[in-house]
């Protein structure tokens, strides 16, 4: 599909379902979710029920394919719900193609009542991969931070959802600063940067969240502050800044011998470092020409090239899962950008702008991203929220989320 | 009326300024101002208000703790210099308000303290964190090379986290970029 931005028709019909099951309404909400995310994708348009002429029983058979050209749909997602035990249930999918007639593929899900939303994203996911070739990126969470409070005396609390805003929570209570959250490659665990402890006389510092157990632990005690921390593709490392005496510099720690070393040296500030995708190299951001610019190094911290060179600041680079691009914030003429550009520094491209616009993150497959913008409201207070956007610079939309939120952190693909 | 409002509301600055804040008296200050935006319909109203706040200050002067005291001095002699954008120089203006800080160090030999690093909302949260962290840095060390003992003295960046005003302008952004001393209470 790529830079086509033309809307392909589908149909995506209520499932069948027993009469016992029908008072949960999953046969409406289910294939309603999978609409969503596939409308939302913006490479999907859905039509009208009204206009349907099989009703979902008679779906159960294969569909009168003549029936649905005359609506214009190109494909048809039909389904079937079966109670399995008490609280289990089991979905059936099948997707059509209704010009080549035949079946796509189907699909088969059984689990607890409880996560119908889940079910409804790794089928999702299978559709849009099935029609665009594209890794799907909607059985995700999003960690972010929560914000409330004024100008000056902020409450941020971590904070997690679906990809679509289902399933939100607070992770933490907002006693103490919270900012960067950040998965592990396994989505069990969430690195982030805190202020927690400085009253015990602690420096601020990275800290490591278990989404499992719910358990915080503090990740080394530094003689500086660290902080802009990410894992490497492998889950084994954490690359971050430690600033001590006015310098920055890039350090990397083994998560089991928490054992660290320093990649960058000098008198710069060397910070938001990245990893590519096979491990190999990481992508930062550093003063050390004066201006703030790109720069890709080899894991070992030797052969750091500058990669941007454009006219403006350039910072947060992360590098797309897919390895084809690095997103990074710009400041230029007074505006911040969200832009992307090829590793080698080619290609440089801005896809989103505003008063701010920052914390670029890759969903799954490297084709949509996530960042967050501030947004001057008339009384002259400020609006903080997320965006999703894909990198053709289109189908840029907000995030719905309860308070003001900042810095987004896709996470990686669910493990089944 | 109106004359009374203005110098009371002055007095209550002064004192706030002296003590450093205090919770009450800042709740205090905003009733008195919330009294006088109100239409001036009751004057004995305003009146009460007066007088309320009168006593609680005289009760404040007599609470004051060694620490408040040394606070307010500290903030007398200058507790915070300023920064230009993405800068962490130390400007002939700065670099006297810290011989005055040092001065204050000396006299108050048992002290030790925390310099805290902000910046201006104009840059990404990390790299402003390193910022900050380099401008309370480019503090310290100059309070080291005027002969202040290291270990007196401790860094906090606050990156763009914690301005000391509100607002999205210039005039906002030049107090925000700054490097504020504090003394570590024990």
């Amino acid at each position: 599909m790529g830079g086509n931005i033309q809307a392909m028709p589908i149909a995506i019909s209520y499932f069948s379902t027993e009469e016992s099951l029908k008072e949960l309404n999953l046969h409406k909400n289910i294939p309603n979710l999978i609409a969503n995310n596939l409308i939302n994708s913006g490479l999907f348009k859905l039509l009208d029920r009204d206009a349907y002429m099989q009703n979902p029983d008679q779906l159960n058979a294969r569909p009168k394919f003549r029936d649905w050209r005359i609506i214009d749909a190109q494909a048809l997602i039909s389904g079937k719900i079966i109670k399995k035990t008490e609280d289990k249930l089991s979905v059936s999918v099948e997707l059509w193609d209704i010009y080549g007639e035949k079946r796509m593929f189907g699909l088969s899900l059984s689990s607890k009542i409880k996560s119908w939303r889940r079910i409804s994203h790794i089928i999702s996911d299978k559709i849009y991969e099935r029609l665009t070739g594209e890794e799907g990126y909607f059985d995700t969470r999003i960690v972010y931070i929560s914000e409330s409070g004024s100008q000056k005396n902020k409450i941020k609390r971590l904070a997690i959802m679906d990809q679509d805003g289902g399933n939100h929570k607070y992770l933490t209570d907002g006693k103490s600063l919270v900012l960067t959250p950040r998965f592990s490659p396994n989505q069990q665990q969430i690195t982030f940067f805190s202020y927690n402890g400085i009253k015990a006389g602690l420096k601020p510092s990275i800290y490591l969240y278990n989404l499992l157990s719910g358990k915080i632990e503090i990740l080394g005690q530094f003689p500086g502050m660290s902080f802009a921390p990410r894992f490497s593709p492998d889950g084994l490392d954490l690359v971050m800044s430690l600033a001590q005496n006015g310098t920055t510099n890039i350090h990397i720690m083994n998560l089991k011998s928490k054992k660290t070393n320093q990649l960058t040296k000098g008198r710069s500030i060397d910070t938001s470092p990245s990893f590519s995708p096979d491990g190999k190299k990481i992508v930062f951001n550093s003063d050390r020409s004066g201006g703030q610019h790109l720069y890709v190094m080899k894991r070992n911290g030797k052969n750091a090239k500058r990669i941007s060179f454009g006219r403006g600041s350039y910072a947060t680079p992360v590098w797309s899962p897919r390895g084809d691009y690095i997103a990074f914030t710009k400041f230029t003429r007074g505006r911040f950008f969200i832009g992307l550009m090829r590793p080698d520094g080619s290609e440089e491209r801005l896809i989103a702008e505003g008063y701010l616009t920052e914390g670029p993150t890759w969903a799954p497959g490297g084709r949509v991203l996530s960042f967050f913008r501030q947004i001057p409201q008339q009384n002259g207070s400020m609006k903080t929220r997320l965006f999703v956007i894909d990198i053709t610079g289109y189908r840029e939309r907000e995030l719905n989320t309860p308070e003001d939120a900042s810095d987004p952190a896709w996470s990686p693909k669910n493990i089944n | 009326m109106l004359k009374y409002l203005k110098i009371f509301i002055i007095t209550v600055f002064l004192l706030n300024f002296i003590s450093c804040t205090n919770k009450e008296q800042e709740s205090l200050l905003l009733d008195a101002e919330g009294g006088n935006t109100d239409q001036n319909d009751t004057l004995t109203e305003e009146i009460e208000i007066i007088d309320n706040t009168a006593q609680t200050i005289e009760m404040d002067e007599v609470e004051l703790t060694v620490e408040e005291k040394l606070s307010a001095e500290l903030i007398e002699v200058g507790d915070r210099i300023f920064f230009g954008y993405d800068e962490s120089t130390i400007s002939d203006e700065s670099a006297e308000i810290l011989q005055q800080q040092y001065q204050f160090l000396i006299r108050n030999s048992e002290l030790s303290i925390t310099i805290t690093g902000h910046c201006d909302e104009r840059g990404t949260r990390e790299y402003n964190l390193a910022l900050g962290e380099r401008r309370a840095s480019a503090a310290k060390n100059y309070l080291i090379s005027l002969g202040i003992s290291s270990n007196r003295i401790s860094v906090i960046s606050y990156g763009k986290e914690k301005p000391t005003v509100a607002g999205h302008d210039e005039t906002a952004w030049n107090q925000n970029r700054t490097a504020i001393t504090f003394i570590n209470s024990n």
